[in-house]
């Protein structure tokens, strides 16, 4: 053991400063008064966005071996493997354009039901594909880094959605990455409503990647096995509509007030790659009423308009006089 | 004595945290998560490293310097503030308290030190967890001790191989 450590050399006789104890002892408390603040305030979100910002680069090194793998794997991919994946593509694509096709004229046809209703809750939505960049280490926090930041408009509560249901939200911003606490996260709940029976509750996270716990939907409650569970819109935070979850299991305990219900996200949490973050905004009423008065003037050239819209383009948008929002119910 | 006895090398002992920070925080792999879904074996790089370093210039790795990476990885890992500067500033602290002893320790023992830290380490993060109420599944949390220690009779020659052969002082 003649090499095995240096000297101390440059270990002071008399140490200058506090003693590791101190120092030690200092540091603990200091980190659980951080503990304390970031748990309890929002103080500490602009440093926790400079700081996410400045390792930044680490993370995208934490990621590299695992993007390159993913090139190399692409790169090697076989000419045949390629052609049967698009020909399935190809399928799919085709599946969905006949859906969407659907998709469209019964969006119409909802419009005009909610112009006759004169209701307000029309979502414009515009999203963005993010690449989730890391995972957290421990299965008990449920973060995922994706690589898009303030830099692109992300925000704090922004919802995030793979191709099959909601992911989760926004919890922190930084320049050019954000984290994104996911629906399985044991801290987060999202409102939803069982698509078939309008039930309205909230499913809260438990940590486990498949299972969501509705705590609070009463036993005698119309929900079976096999109901999906959409986003309810409350809360503010997800737009509402989104599949979130299946229910799973119901046990039904007659002594209890609620029944015990799980469900399994629709949302394909363990594997997911690529997530959608979402920019929603409710359409006021006048806005939605100037949109369907340019739609009607569209569609009907020969109104007592259409010399006027036709001139000017740029007055439909802004059109909100109470003759124009009155036109639509005349339409057929 | 060398020219350069009174410079300090200690570019490796960086690069080495570096790694073992890229390595906490790289994504597991597909075929890991379709094996084991939701648990991670993932051992506890930061510890290994941090422990080396400790014992082995605690004059260059102080506490102070433990905390300031266990705060990175808490920017990085995206948890509470402080959460994992408490858990690796006690381990570090216990390392530097009895260097001389722990230096002087077969592979073995210190592998169990290691094993001891490591529990410390993810009690105080289930305590920290519990407390701020996200706590879900507390066997989870104690997983990563097997591999921890498992992985100490590798890293310690590795590291030790390091320091000498590049000097580090």
């Amino acid at each position: 053991m003649a090499t095995a450590y240096p000297h101390n050399d440059n270990k002071p006789l008399f140490p200058r400063g506090l003693s590791l104890n101190a120092r030690a002892i200092l540091l603990c408390l200091l980190s659980a008064i951080l503990v304390g603040v970031d748990q309890r305030t929002d103080q500490l979100q602009p440093l926790r966005r400079v700081l996410s910002t400045a390792t930044y680069p680490v993370g995208v090194l934490a990621v590299l071996p695992s993007t390159t793998w993913q090139w190399l794997t692409g790169a090697v991919t076989t000419r045949e493997s390629l052609q049967e994946e698009n020909e399935q593509l190809k399928r799919q694509l085709l599946l969905q354009n006949s859906r969407l096709q659907r998709m469209d004229v019964m969006s119409e046809e909802n419009r005009r039901l909610r112009e006759l209703l004169k209701s307000s809750t029309r979502v414009q939505s515009d999203v963005l594909v993010a690449e989730i960049m890391g995972v957290d280490m421990d299965p008990y926090r449920h973060v995922v880094t994706l690589n898009k930041g303030l830099a692109h408009k992300v925000f704090e509560g922004q919802p995030l959605l793979d191709a099959h249901g909601v992911l989760g939200q926004i919890e922190t911003t930084a320049a050019m990455s954000s984290q994104a606490v996911l629906i399985t996260d044991a801290n987060h709940a999202v409102p939803i409503s069982v698509n078939r029976s309008g039930v309205r509750s909230v499913a809260y996270g438990t940590g486990h990647a498949e299972v969501l716990n509705l705590p609070h939907i009463p036993n005698h409650s119309d929900v079976k096995e096999g109901d999906l569970l959409v986003t309810s819109g409350l809360g503010g935070v997800f737009p509402a509509g989104y599949p979130v979850a299946i229910i799973t299991s119901i046990t039904r305990d007659l002594g209890q007030p609620f029944a015990d219900i799980k469900a399994t996200p629709t949302a394909q949490i363990p594997e997911t790659r690529h997530a959608l973050l979402v920019w929603h905004k409710l359409l006021d009423d006048a806005s939605i009423l100037s949109a369907t008065d340019n739609a009607a003037d569209n569609t009907n050239p020969d109104g007592d308009k259409s010399g006027e819209s036709g001139a000017e383009p740029a007055d439909g948008e802004t059109a909100t006089t109470p003759e124009a929002a009155s036109k639509p119910l005349g339409q057929p | 004595m060398t020219e350069n006895h009174h410079e300090t090398r200690q570019w490796p002992l960086w690069a080495s945290v570096l790694v073992a920070m890229l390595l906490t925080l790289t994504p597991s792999p597909d075929w890991y998560n379709a094996l084991f879904p939701g648990i991670t074996l993932r051992p506890n790089w930061l510890l290994l490293v941090s422990f080396y370093w400790a014992i082995a210039l605690p004059q260059s790795f102080s506490v102070g310097r433990a905390w300031i990476l266990g705060i990175l990885l808490d920017i990085t890992s995206g948890g509470l503030f402080g959460r994992h500067a408490i858990s690796l500033v006690v381990s570090v602290w216990v390392a530097q308290k009895f260097y001389l002893q722990l230096r002087q320790f077969p592979l073995g023992q210190q592998a169990f030190v290691i094993s001891l830290l490591c529990v410390l380490q993810q009690l105080i993060l289930l305590w920290i967890d519990g407390a701020t109420g996200i706590l879900s599944q507390p066997i989870q949390y104690f997983v990563p001790v097997l591999t921890t220690t498992a992985l100490w009779p590798l890293c310690f020659p590795l590291l030790r191989k390091l320091r000498i052969t590049l000097h580090v002082r």
